[in-house]
């Protein structure tokens, strides 16, 4: 008979507890809960801002709100759901104080959409990757990119986003849709230009 | 149903939220007219690759995760 193998199993913490150690002033338990979450809220930050440095400045504003707020978790919902709007809200939050209208745009806030139609490639729209998408939410302006990471990347309703920016759930519906077709034009120019480099 | 309109409704014919009749107006313009049927194509490619970006990183250039570590230690000293 073999000798017998004792397995030592490491639990990882779960992020509740961890809430809890970081609110009894656990610093390291903060630090794991950054370590776990940090990629998540920039990844989020950066969709809804479309500026590095400016997510970068916004996921320490989000971990400091977290760290003073994190006494407040109690657990009814997933540390990251929590998590996750407690981020939206900042961003939001951070939108609505850089009032960021600029002459460009017409009364609604945003650049009007021209749809372009037809293709002079009979192959369509190119392929559309990740990348190329990314690329093309982040030169949305503030207000489009903001309804449509929420509604078409995170998968929030409009009743909900609504209630997040105090507008209507026409407005977002009405956003969202202006959106999608600014990137199809971002993601075709893109492409043009591409071809010609 | 004529183009402009057919493309000021693809979101919500997109959602299914329209009424019966004009989902149906819709679907028969699309089957019609090749250029809006192009808009609508790419749009369900854009709403299908942006719902595979939610749990997707890997096309983000991510900070240093240790400096930004030491910028929220050096704003809020007291998380040492």
């Amino acid at each position: 008979m073999k000798g017998s193998v004792v397995k030592e199993v490491h639990e990882q913490p779960t992020d509740l507890e961890l809430a809890r150690r970081a609110a009894a002033g656990d610093a390291a338990a903060f630090e794991e809960i950054y370590r776990r979450h940090f990629r998540r809220v920039y990844a989020l930050c950066l969709r809804m801002l479309g500026n590095p440095a400016e997510a970068e400045d916004l996921t320490q504003e989000v971990f400091l709100n977290l760290y003073n707020k994190i006494g407040t978790f109690r657990g009814e919902s997933a540390f990251s759901t929590w998590l996750h709007r407690l981020t939206v809200n900042q961003v939001l939050m951070h939108l609505r104080r850089k009032s960021t209208r600029s002459e460009q745009t017409t009364e609604e806030g945003e650049t009007p959409v021209q749809i372009v139609q037809g293709t002079e490639d009979p192959s369509r729209m190119p392929i559309i990757d990740r990348i190329a998408l990314e690329k093309a939410i982040a030169q949305l302006p503030p207000g489009y990119r903001t309804v449509f990471v929420l509604h078409d990347i995170e998968g929030y309703d409009h009743d909900e986003i609504a209630r997040m920016m105090g507008t209507s759930s026409g407005t977002s519906k009405s956003q969202l849709h202006k959106a999608r077709l600014k990137l199809r034009n971002l993601i075709r120019q893109q492409a043009q230009e591409a071809t010609h480099n | 149903m004529d183009c402009a309109k057919s493309l000021e409704l693809l979101s919500e014919y997109h959602a299914g939220t329209l009424e019966e009749v004009e989902m149906l107006e819709i679907r028969a313009h699309l089957q019609a007219c090749s250029p809006c049927a192009d808009v609508f194509h790419d749009m369900v490619l854009i709403v299908q690759t942006a719902q595979s970006l939610c749990d997707a990183v890997d096309t983000i250039a991510f900070p240093d995760e240790d400096a930004l570590w030491r910028r929220l230690c050096a704003a809020r000293g007291s998380l040492h």
